[in-house]
C-alpha cells in the first residue's frame, strides 16, 4: 500500500477541484464516473399511415404533458464502484407520473418530505387536508432515490429514470 | 496502487432536504393558486440528478449531473450533503420551457331559457367565459341564431330574434347595461373568467307564449400580451420549436348536455361554444264582473229580490291565465245613471254606489245606502287576491278585505288604482304586479233606485 501523498501526486492532472476535495477528506476520486441527466418528450407523428412515437430532447413543453428524465452514470475508472446511490427531485410545477421510475438492477424508493427520508411508496403517508395522515400517491413524492445493486464494473453504464407531468 | 477507504454508507445528503423543501412549497403554492390552468407559459423547469458511489468501498464525492452525452464526471461536492443547483458543483440544469396551452370553457349562466315578451328590445342571455389555458389571452365572440327545429332547454326553436350582438362585462356592474360595451376579451389571466352577454335586438310583436329562440355562442381564443387590442388568431403549433409554442388543448364535446346548452363541437381549434335561449312568457289576463243581490229594504237579507232599494254587489275579477306577471295600473267601471234605464221601467232606473259595503245584515231596514251599522268598508270598496282563478265573492263579502286606499268614486265611475290598493291581507303596492297563475277581485255595493 502507498501512501496518500503518491495517490495525490497522481490525481493532480485528473482534476484539481478533486484535489482541493482530497486534502481535507481521503474520500474523493475524481473523475470516476460520468454521469449525465436529460429531460425528454415522445413525439407522436402519423407517417404514411402508422404512428411513429420518436424521443427528442425537451424544450417546450405545454401543461399535462409527460417529460421523460434519464440519467445515466458510466464507470470510467480502472475499479468497480459500488453503493450507488442516485437522487433525483421531482422538478417544481411537475408532478411525478405514477409507476414511471425505471432503472435495471436497482432499488427505488421515494420520498414525500423533500428527500429527508426515502422508503418504499406503500410505507409512506403525508398529512390529509382534515390533519389525519392518509397513504401517499404519486403525486406527493418529492424525489426518488435508486440505489444500484452491487458493483458497476469499468467501463460499464447504466441508467434510471423516471417520467414526470407539466402541472 | 490501492485504494483504501473506509466503508461509508450513504445517507440522506442534509443539503438535498432543503432543496426538497423549496419543492413542497412550490407545490403546495400551485395547488391553491394556479392549478387548473397549469403551469404558467414560459415557466423554465429545471432539473438536477445526484450521483453518490464507492471506490473499493470507499465513499466519493458525490457528483451532481449536467446535460450532454458525457454528462459531468466532476465530484466537487462531499461524500454526502452536497448541493446540487446550477453553477455549484459542477451542477448543469437539464431544463425545458412551459408552452402556451390553451383551452377555455363557455357556459351559460341562464338555468332556463330567458323569459321574454312580444315586442321586447336588447334581451339578454349571459355566459362566462373561463381561460383554463395558462397563459393571457384575448377573445373574440360571435353569436347565432339556430336553425327552426334546434332544441335547448329541451324546446324546439320556432323563431329567430332580431340582430345579436357580443358584449363583455365592462363596467364591473352586474347583468348588462348600455355601459357593458367591450366587445372583445382583453388580456383574461390564467383561471380568470368574464361574464359574456349576448344582446339580441328585438323579439317580434307576433310570437306567442311559448315560442322559443334559440342562440349559440362561440369564444375563440386569440393573442394575448397587447392591451387594449384585439389579438391576433392563433395557429396550432405543428411541430417543437425553440419560442413558446401555441398548443391547443381545448377538448371536443363528443356528446351535448340534457339542456344542450354545451353542445356537441369540435376540439383542439382554440373555440367553445354554448347555446342559450329566449322563451316568450307573456301574461294573460281576463276580466270577469258578477254581480248578486246583498239586501233589499223589506226582506232583508233572507231572500232578498231585485227591488228599487236593494243592495247588489259587484265583483271584478281579473286572472293572469299566462307565464308571466302583468303589471296592473286602473280599472274603472261606470255604473248606470238614474233615467238612462230600459224603457220598461220607465227610463228611471239607475244605481247608486254605497259608500259603506253594507253587509245586508238584519233588520231590513239596515238595508240602506251608507248605513253605518252594517259597514264592512269605510271606503266602500273590497279586495281579495290569490293564487288561481279565484273563488269569486260570495255575496255579502268580508270586513277582512275591506279596502283602506285604492278606490274612487267619482260621479258614477268607479276607479281602482292597483298601486295604492291596501287591505289588511294586501300591502299598498302589493296589487300592482298580478303573478302568473293568480287572481285579483275587488268589490263593492250599489243600491237599486
Amino acid at each position: 500500500m502507498k501512501s496518500p501523498a503518491i495517490q495525490l501526486s497522481k490525481l493532480i492532472n485528473l482534476s484539481f477541484a478533486a484535489l482541493l476535495a482530497s486534502t481535507i477528506s481521503f474520500s474523493a476520486y475524481a473523475a470516476g464516473v460520468e454521469f449525465s441527466n436529460k429531460a425528454e418528450v415522445d413525439v407522436t407523428t402519423i407517417k404514411d399511415g402508422k404512428k411513429e412515437t420518436k424521443r427528442v430532447a425537451a424544450k417546450k413543453v405545454a401543461p399535462d404533458g409527460e417529460v421523460i428524465y434519464t440519467t445515466t452514470f458510466k464507470n470510467t475508472i480502472d475499479k468497480p464502484i459500488s453503493n450507488i446511490m442516485i437522487t433525483n427531485p421531482v422538478p417544481a410545477n411537475m408532478l411525478y407520473s405514477a409507476d414511471s421510475a425505471t432503472g435495471a438492477n436497482t432499488v427505488i424508493t421515494y420520498s414525500v418530505d423533500g428527500g429527508k427520508t426515502y422508503d418504499a411508496p406503500e410505507k409512506l403517508t403525508v398529512a390529509g387536508k382534515d390533519g389525519k395522515r392518509r397513504p401517499a400517491q404519486a403525486a406527493d413524492f418529492t424525489d426518488i432515490r435508486w440505489i444500484y445493486k452491487g458493483d458497476l464494473a469499468t467501463g460499464k453504464s447504466s441508467d434510471v429514470g423516471f417520467k414526470a407531468k407539466v402541472k | 496502487m490501492k485504494f483504501i477507504r473506509k466503508l461509508k454508507v450513504q445517507s440522506a445528503p442534509s443539503q438535498t432536504k432543503l432543496f426538497g423543501g423549496l419543492i413542497i412549497a412550490a407545490s403546495l403554492m400551485f395547488s391553491q393558486a394556479a392549478w387548473a390552468a397549469g403551469t404558467a407559459s414560459g415557466t423554465a423547469i429545471n432539473n438536477i440528478a445526484k450521483l453518490g458511489y464507492s471506490v473499493s468501498g470507499v465513499a466519493q464525492n458525490e457528483i451532481c449531473s449536467a446535460t450532454g452525452p458525457a454528462g459531468n464526471s466532476l465530484g466537487n461536492g462531499g461524500t454526502s450533503g452536497t448541493t446540487c443547483t446550477a453553477g455549484s458543483n459542477g451542477a448543469i440544469n437539464t431544463a425545458f420551457v412551459v408552452d402556451n396551452k390553451v383551452n377555455l370553457t363557455l357556459v351559460t349562466n341562464d338555468v332556463a331559457a330567458v323569459p321574454v315578451v312580444p315586442g321586447q328590445t336588447n334581451v339578454v342571455t349571459t355566459y362566462t367565459l373561463t381561460n383554463t389555458g395558462n397563459t393571457v389571452q384575448d377573445y373574440s365572440f360571435a353569436a347565432a341564431q339556430l336553425a327552426t327545429g334546434s332544441t335547448v332547454f329541451t324546446t324546439n326553436d320556432n323563431f329567430d330574434t332580431g340582430a345579436c350582438n357580443v358584449f363583455a362585462e365592462t363596467n364591473g356592474t352586474p347583468g348588462y347595461q348600455a355601459a357593458d360595451t367591450a366587445t372583445f376579451v382583453d388580456e383574461l389571466l390564467p383561471d380568470l373568467t368574464k361574464v359574456i352577454y349576448v344582446v339580441c335586438a328585438s323579439i317580434p310583436g307576433t310570437q306567442v307564449n311559448n315560442d322559443q329562440a334559440n342562440v349559440s355562442l362561440t369564444a375563440t381564443t386569440l393573442a394575448g400580451g397587447a392591451a387594449t387590442a384585439q389579438g391576433a388568431a392563433l395557429t396550432n403549433a405543428a411541430t417543437n420549436t425553440a419560442g413558446v409554442d401555441v398548443v391547443f388543448a381545448d377538448p371536443a364535446v363528443a356528446t351535448a348536455n340534457a339542456n344542450n346548452t354545451n353542445p356537441v363541437q369540435a376540439g383542439v381549434d382554440a373555440k367553445a361554444i354554448a347555446n342559450d335561449a329566449y322563451k316568450v312568457v307573456s301574461a294573460n289576463l281576463s276580466v270577469a264582473k258578477t254581480v248578486n243581490l246583498v239586501c233589499d229594504p223589506v226582506n232583508g237579507n233572507a231572500n232578498p229580490k231585485n227591488i228599487p232599494g236593494a243592495a247588489v254587489q259587484y265583483a271584478i275579477t281579473i286572472v293572469n291565465t299566462g307565464a308571466a306577471a302583468a303589471s296592473l295600473t286602473t280599472l274603472s267601471d261606470v255604473l248606470q245613471l238614474a233615467g238612462s234605464g230600459p224603457a220598461t221601467s220607465g227610463g228611471a232606473t239607475g244605481i247608486v254606489f254605497d259608500p259603506k259595503l253594507n253587509s245586508g245584515a238584519l233588520p231590513a231596514t239596515n238595508c240602506v245606502s251608507g248605513n253605518g251599522a252594517n259597514t264592512f268598508s269605510g271606503t266602500g270598496f273590497a279586495a281579495k287576491t290569490g293564487a288561481g282563478i279565484g273563488p269569486g265573492v260570495t255575496a255579502p263579502g268580508a270586513a277582512a278585505d275591506a279596502m283602506t286606499a285604492g278606490g274612487a268614486i267619482a260621479g258614477q265611475t268607479v276607479t281602482i288604482t292597483f298601486s295604492s290598493l291596501t287591505t289588511s291581507a294586501i300591502a299598498a303596492g302589493a296589487a300592482t304586479t298580478l303573478a302568473a297563475g293568480s287572481y285579483i277581485t275587488v268589490y263593492f255595493n250599489a243600491f237599486i233606485q
